[in-house]
């Protein structure tokens, strides 16, 4: 009788678990902290760069077996938007940035760790935020290039989430 | 009749924002850090009953802090309550062996605050606070 092993499960590609990872993490994110729900996300595995930010977008840097960088974009209405529900006050431009800056922290945190789970270690810088309508950014070296776009009901603006890294 | 002090130590002041927020109808006294550093010298100063630590921050992070309040004859006993986004198994593993009372994951909720630090120190309303609110 001929036994015939079992074939491994299929591996799925970096991008992929990258990409289920941000379709699980920032709705979360976002409902848990702003009580916003964004629609499921539009990924791509192979988004194209240098692309533009508009907007304010808070970076993270990743550094150790993933090496690369996460974007998280709130076009300029969103952002404001976003920071009113999460401190229930008008929020004053700094308020926009501290918003940014947590809100990208917890999602590439959240990222990190089931990253560090699948056996990609590496740890995080503190974020930064820039804000601006005619930022580019690009990842030359880059194998990985995921883009997640995320709509919320009623409003046109997207939150974009760009992760460029090198395993 | 002395209330619980809570010293929240993170770099981030909308989480300052959504701490205070959270405990302002019970009957706390409520001081911030913005770093580990800043946070180790308010504590030494304050005697908090509970100290909420974040992870990552600039000049000293919630890891070294950690260490230093262990290190402190005077601080070591003070229950400490981690609020980190890194939930990886290392990560909370690590947390857990140097003597956290309990972690906090980022995203959190209000509810799920307060039930982790009710755990720790006891919380009272604020009847004044909730009579404010209440209704007619």
């Amino acid at each position: 009788m001929n036994i015939v092993p079992p074939s491994p499960p299929e591996a799925k590609c970096p991008s992929s678990h990258i990409l289920d990872i941000l379709n699980h993490c920032v709705p979360d994110v976002m409902k848990t902290m702003v009580g916003m729900s964004p629609l499921p996300g539009v990924g791509n595995e192979a988004a194209p760069h240098p692309c533009r930010l508009q907007g304010v977008t808070g970076s993270i840097g990743l550094s150790g077996n993933v090496a690369g960088i996460v974007y998280a974009n709130f076009p300029e209405p969103l952002a404001k938007v976003v920071a009113e529900k999460t401190l229930g006050a008008v929020p004053s431009d700094q308020d926009i940035v501290d918003v940014v800056a947590e809100l990208t922290n917890m999602i590439t945190g959240n990222l990190k760790s089931r990253l560090c789970d699948m056996g990609y270690n590496c740890t995080l810088s503190i974020p930064t935020v820039v804000r601006g309508d005619q930022i580019a950014v690009s990842a030359k070296s880059a194998t990985i290039s995921v883009a997640d776009e995320f709509p919320f009901d009623g409003m046109s603006d997207l939150l974009s989430v760009k992760v460029f890294a090198t395993l | 009749m002395s209330v619980p002090k809570i010293l929240s130590i993170d770099d981030s002041r909308m989480i300052h924002t959504l701490i205070k927020r959270a405990f302002s109808s019970y009957n706390v006294e409520m001081v911030f850090a913005s770093n580990g550093q800043e946070g180790l010298t308010i504590a030494a100063r304050e005697m908090p009953d509970v100290i909420l630590l974040d992870v990552t921050m600039p000049v000293m992070d919630g890891i070294e802090c950690l260490t230093k309040l262990k290190a402190d004859a005077q601080l070591r006993a003070v229950p400490v309550i981690m609020l980190t986004a890194e939930t990886g198994k290392e990560n909370v593993l690590k947390i857990a062996r140097m003597g956290v009372r309990d972690y906090i994951v980022k995203p959190f909720t209000e509810i799920g605050l307060i039930d982790r630090v009710s755990r720790v120190v006891n919380l009272k309303p604020n009847m004044a606070k909730i009579a404010c609110t209440t209704p007619e």
